[in-house]
């Protein structure tokens, strides 16, 4: 939608995740709307970005492309096909997860081989010794020593597992690999090797990656493409560039400005306080992120903005144009809470 | 800061050669290996490194929170003119939660899910035996609204789990306001928090300082948090004090290999370039089980040489007032390959 | 000074291999090495029972009843422990009873282990109906008088080895239900299912390869229980004449005959006594020992 190329690798059309909810015992239940009309096409060999904070439904999204959690409604294609039409162990060659914990995303009771195979294993096509070969490949592409592969990943740090859970992933050599905070919970000397390798292969290996993250300095070294979910939806999308020089939702503004420098010149905000964080599960009317928004009128508090065409990017903002031109005119921007 | 010449303020928190083991079943493991600084009045100490290098063990320390299978030695450990290290329960129970408090990472440890958040506040406060009880919700409304809660005498008889996770942060910072304490140590504060909502955190934490004249020992492993809220740092790298210098010095002139290492990894540092690759610091941190010879950073360290094996212990240099750090090389040598790093000139 | 560089392939791993790891913890575990040596004692005397009894346990000597112990006066080493009233050979009988204890023991405890695990891992994994059926199960069965029903079962089936087995087993499942419920729904939540998933696993691979072998050190744990409790209630049934019927020798048979000579010949009833004490705090002491040093959370 986004991309004039032929045809995307990865293309999500209104896509919709709720659950049921019961906030009280005598309550209706309620709907948590946690990915809300997402729409986003990914180009073949793209790398690109989802950050927003905890429950903006980023990591729920992560779940609906590797096909851990059904949409609501809305289709996902995979290379032109529904995503609901392949088999658990097509999508296995298709799609493949890199996930947060390294320590929880491996099995402790199995070795480095056992945990990096399982996806050939699983798939009985080739045979042991073919299996033992590909994964002393892949092991040798993300720099893994190969005598550890009888070891077992409690014998390991964050790291080192980290690399084993991307071989395991490129085992089936996946089109699209899914990487949710996939560095988050590692030391920052450590991030940095993961994410030079992430960089690395997806190149090498003409990868379509989506990153999702919280961390936009990891996302503005890595990606060029970003997309910001705000409650469910995306509310900025476009150029990694242009939404850092240029953010134009006051979302993304915020959040730019939360990202603490490593400058000791820099000084901290005076504190301000909202009501405190948003509730997924009860979403103000209008525009989600109104209530902390100092540019919000009476239209914010009423209609939902629509995700359209603004300068270089996207943005879902009624107001996004004044914002602009105010901020061009060299106005300062507010203190958001 | 081997050895800080007794300036002008007595320092509040004085730290001699803190040593702490953990026996564990594959052998003795050296968490800290002589941590020593001083922390003076109203300033805020950042301790910085990465997982294990023993800045969270070393303070546990100092609170008596170790596990049982830890042992901690130091040759001085004063708090507020008095011992702390090796005190009895009752003791530390005292001075805990009362002239020395602590911030957890994340705020569900810290609060009991059973209790509201009212009855928490104010029983730290009566019993240290601040006052009675309507003096503590008193002061309980009052720092609930200094933190930034709205409504704070309502809020009191809310429960924990029915605070946004930020909320319930702050809750925990005005607990450990409750007895006006002199030193805070703060435990990776904002890192179970959401990146807008961490700012806030630590602007507060900063307003907060200013205003009671409280010390704070910052323990994080982001650079950014130190930057923004830190007057000194000290580097710590398994198990020791690596570098220490005034926060400003320290992103100025990154003197030791480690510390110019690990500035150099953050991502947000430098011009963002999606072509380049982001620095790492190769290798990983060496097994701290047994006492180890040489410097714990050569094998990972860009201008090793033969000498960092062989020596017994690197020790600190002192260079400038302030600033000290646990390397062999002469500090104009390291300087200038921190400046070469960066294409300039010496 | 030398600018020699440092080398950049260090990695290395930081600790041994888990089995290294479960080692290095047994050798210095006084309770899982006193367990295991008990245990073991007590399973060589049952395989080996033929040959280690000096006599055959059911040969009466009615000429030489109540004989006394070896160190007592007039003990001979013919009957280390005496006879019984009918003149058997009170050592032979013990030894022999391990076997009985052995089998139903260990027998209830693996076939209940089997049938709560199933369930337990059934119901915490797929969740929804089929884990409201197996609550339901449990409630069931926990609301049931256990050992009453057990009483009548056995009253209607007969004491015989096979049926004391089944109906203790029947009474032991809701323990390995209740506790791989928990343990399959703490697993379930970990990213490596989530991955298994994604590389194509079926509900049955992810059950029994994925999650099983990270539970069944909790399940060891609730069956060196189970079989404590197995071996105490056989007893108990023994005792009571519901259990295996004489003359098998039986401890809890062997109780039962000493009552009537407890008070001038104590040690009849003091040795099965002792031994089912010891055998069930070896047990004991061996499941809460093999936790110890397997479970990776203690471990770090």
């Amino acid at each position: 939608m986004f991309d004039s190329t032929a045809e995307p690798a990865l293309r999500l059309c209104d896509v919709e995740v709720s659950f049921p909810v019961r906030r009280g015992f005598f309550s209706a239940a309620g709907k948590l709307h946690a990915v809300n009309k997402v729409s986003l096409d990914v180009a073949r060999g793209e790398f690109i970005s989802i950050v927003g904070e905890s429950g903006c439904g980023k990591s729920t999204l992560a779940k609906v492309l590797l096909g851990l959690q059904p949409v609501t409604s809305g289709t996902i294609q995979i290379n032109g096909k529904n995503l609901a039409d392949y088999s658990r162990k097509e999508l296995a060659y298709q799609v493949q997860p890199i996930f947060q914990d390294p320590y929880s995303s491996l099995n402790p009771r199995k070795s480095v081989a056992a945990n990096i195979a399982l996806p050939l294993i699983l798939s009985e096509k080739l045979t042991a010794r073919e299996i033992r070969k590909r994964v002393h490949e892949i092991m040798e592409m993300v720099s893994l020593p190969i005598r550890f592969e009888h070891s077992y990943p409690s014998q390991m740090s964050g790291g080192q597992r980290q690399r084993v859970a991307i071989a395991r992933a490129l085992i089936t050599r996946p089109r699209i690999l899914v990487c949710d905070e996939p560095t988050s919970a590692l030391d920052v000397s450590v991030q940095a090797q993961i994410l030079n390798l992430l960089r690395d292969l997806s190149r090498r290996l003409n990868l379509t990656s989506i990153f999702i993250s919280h961390d936009l300095s990891v996302v503005r070294h890595l990606t060029r493409r970003v997309a910001v979910m705000y409650l469910g939806r995306v509310v900025e999308l476009g150029d990694s560039e242009e939404i850092f020089n240029n953010p134009r939702h006051p979302y993304t503004q915020l959040l730019i400005r939360s990202i603490l420098p490593p400058d000791p010149t820099y000084r901290l905000p005076p504190v301000t306080w909202d009501g405190g964080g948003p509730d997924p599960t009860n979403p103000p009317p209008g525009c989600h992120f109104n209530p902390r928004c100092p540019y919000a009128t009476d239209l914010c508090r009423t209609a939902l903005p629509a995700l359209i065409k603004a300068g270089d990017a996207h943005v879902a903002c009624h107001a996004w144009h004044d914002i602009d031109a105010w901020r061009a005119a060299g106005g300062k921007t507010p203190q958001l809470s | 800061m081997a050895d800080m010449t007794d300036a002008c303020p007595a320092p509040i928190l004085s730290v001699r050669n803190l040593e702490v083991t953990l026996r564990t079943p594959v052998g003795d493991l050296q968490a800290t290996r002589g941590v020593s600084y001083d922390i003076l009045p109203g300033e805020t100490f950042a301790i910085v490194g990465e997982s294990g290098c023993g800045k969270s063990i070393a303070s546990m320390a100092l609170m008596g929170l170790l596990p049982r299978i830890a042992h901690a030695s130091a040759d001085r450990c004063r708090f507020d003119g008095q011992e702390i290290l090796g005190l009895s329960r009752r003791k530390l129970s005292r001075i805990r939660g009362n002239t020395l408090s602590m911030i957890f990472q994340d705020p569900m440890t810290s609060l009991n899910p059973v209790y509201t958040i009212g009855d928490q506040l104010t029983e730290v406060f009566v019993r240290h035996g601040k006052g009675n009880r309507a003096q503590a919700r008193e002061r309980a409304v009052f720092l609930l609204e200094r933190v930034g809660i709205k409504n704070a005498s309502a809020r009191l008889n809310a429960y924990p789990h029915q605070l946004s996770g930020g909320l319930r942060q702050r809750v925990v910072i005005a607990m450990a306001m409750m007895c006006s304490p002199k030193l805070i140590i703060a435990d990776e504060p904002t890192t179970a928090l959401d990146v807008t909502v961490q700012m806030r955190t630590l602007a507060l934490l900063a307003e907060l300082q200013k205003e009671f004249g409280l010390s704070i020992i910052l323990i994080t492993h982001d650079l950014g948090v130190v930057a923004s809220l830190s007057d000194r740092v000290a580097v710590m790298y398994a198990g020791q004090i690596v570098e220490t210098a005034p926060t400003a010095q320290l992103f100025a002139d990154p003197t030791h290999p480690y510390t110019q290492g690990l500035i150099r990894c953050i991502p947000s540092y430098g011009t963002p370039d999606p072509d380049s690759e982001l620095s790492t610091i190769p290798g990983m941190v060496p097994s701290l089980i047994g006492r180890q010879k040489g410097c714990a950073f050569r094998n990972r360290c860009p201008l090793a040489f033969s000498d960092c094996g062989q020596v017994a212990e690197v020790a600190l240099q002192k260079t400038g007032e302030d600033h000290a750090y646990r390397c062999l090389r002469p500090h104009d040598s390291l300087i200038a390959h921190w400046r070469g790093l960066h294409g300039e000139s010496v | 000074m030398s600018n020699t560089p440092a080398p950049l392939d260090n990695m290395e791993l930081a600790m041994p291999t888990p089995w290294q790891q479960s080692w290095s913890m047994a050798k210095y575990h006084l309770g899982l090495q006193t367990g295991a040596l008990i245990v073991l004692i007590a399973l060589i005397c049952a395989v080996f029972a033929p040959w280690i009894a000096p006599t055959d346990p059911y040969a009466q000597d009615l000429a030489n009843r109540l004989a006394p112990t070896i160190w007592q006066e007039g003990g001979s080493w013919a009957h280390i422990l005496g006879t019984d009233g009918y003149g058997r050979d009170v050592f032979s009988r013990l030894i022999w009873g391990t076997q009985v204890t052995m089998i139903v023991g260990f027998g209830a405890a693996v076939i209940s282990g089997i049938v709560g695990s199933t369930l337990g891992m059934l119901g915490g994994y797929l969740g929804g109906r089929v884990d409201a059926a197996v609550i339901f199960l449990i409630n069931v069965k926990l609301a049931m008088p256990g050992v009453l029903i057990a009483l009548s079962l056995v009253s209607i089936f007969g004491g015989s080895l096979l049926s004391i087995t089944i109906i203790l087993s029947l009474l032991f499942w809701d323990h390995f239900a209740v506790v791989t419920r928990t343990a399959t729904q703490e697993v379930r939540t970990r990213e490596f299912i989530a991955a298994a998933e994604c590389s194509g696993a079926s509900r049955s691979w992810i059950l029994f390869r994925e999650i099983l072998p990270n539970i069944t050190s909790k399940i060891i744990v609730i069956g060196s229980l189970e079989m404590g409790i197995a071996i105490l209630v056989e007893a108990a049934l023994s005792f009571l004449g519901l259990g295996i019927q004489p003359p098998t020798p039986s401890w809890g048979i062997l109780v039962a005959e000493a009552r009537d000579t407890m008070f001038f010949k104590p040690h009849l009833i003091i040795a099965p006594g002792l031994a089912i004490f010891i055998l069930v705090v070896g047990i004991n002491l061996l499941g809460d020992g093999i936790r110890d040093v397997t479970e990776p959370q203690g471990r770090n």
